[in-house]
């Protein structure tokens, strides 16, 4: 709890220490939302005619752990061409700590999509769900540059030049993950 | 008539004396403006730590912001455009 409340208040300090279980954690729930929260949803509330797939269920898992691996792998690339000397192990076990935006991001969009008609042209709901999905990108922002700061150790240029040239990245996995299926991009 | 070993006159001789010299003065000015200089960084650097420590609080904060204001310009216009991209 006390590694939690650290990456989500001290995330500067919590990426320097990383936290092997509370990635681990964070990255499972978020793919599991969208395996298999996401559906149950879509199946209770959502389109009539929906189906509960197991076999479904177990793919979106798989693509999910595969796309948070890929976004690391990305990420220790690029890093390593602009100068970083952090290994690939080393991103797998701390990239996963900037996950609550991600988590939250899962379920806020999980719940607006199975309940769009209650939302749509609510101008209350649409100024909270503004705040929120405005609020999520500018957290996962700012942990993202944290993070190329305190774990790829990137100063100056070769901070910027690397957040840009993997932003191109980031955008490419986003879509490709919504195409594959996942509502919400495990990134 | 000026009295002999008079300690204020010897006091104020030494004031004189020891008035600071134009180099003495230029270091003094150059001194304080560079402590100013270093409290303008200060700010920027307390806004830095402030992003830094509970990154959440500057994102929702910005985020309410601009929430208010464009919804306050374009109405639901905006709010569902928003929602189409990132909700549905």
């Amino acid at each position: 709890m006390r590694e939690m409340l650290r990456a989500l208040n001290r995330p500067k300090e919590a990426f320097k220490s990383g936290n092997t279980t509370l990635t681990v954690i964070l990255v499972l729930l978020t793919v599991l939302v969208n395996s298999v929260l996401d559906p149950i949803l879509e199946y209770f509330f959502g389109k009539f005619g929906c189906e509960l797939d197991a076999l479904q269920m177990l793919r979106l898992t798989a693509l999910g752990l595969a796309s948070y691996l890929a976004i690391c792998a990305v990420i220790w690339l690029v890093c390593r061409c602009f100068g970083s000397r952090a290994s690939l192990k080393e991103h797998i076990q701390t990239w996963g700590m900037s996950f609550f935006p991600t988590l939250l991001c899962a379920l806020v969009v999980g719940v607006t999509e199975t309940f769009f008609y209650v939302f749509w042209n609510s101008i209350a709901w649409g100024v909270a769900f503004n705040v929120l999905f405005g609020g999520i990108l500018l957290w996962k922002t700012v942990l993202y540059v944290i993070y190329l700061r305190e774990v790829a150790q990137l100063r100056g240029g070769r901070l910027l030049g690397a957040m840009v040239v993997i932003c191109v990245f980031i955008v490419f996995l986003a879509w490709a993950d919504t195409r594959l299926g996942l509502k919400s991009p495990v990134i | 008539m000026k009295k002999k070993n008079d300690p204020f006159a010897g006091a104020f001789d030494k004031l004189e004396n020891t008035a600071p010299t134009e180099r003495q003065k230029q270091k003094m000015l150059s001194f304080i403006l560079e402590e100013s200089r270093l409290q303008e960084r200060d700010f920027m650097q307390k806004l830095g730590e402030w992003i830094m420590v509970k990154p959440w609080r500057f994102a929702f904060c910005a985020s309410a912001l601009q929430a208010a204001a464009f919804s306050l310009m374009f109405g639901t216009r905006y709010t569902n455009l928003l929602m189409g991209i990132f909700g549905g």
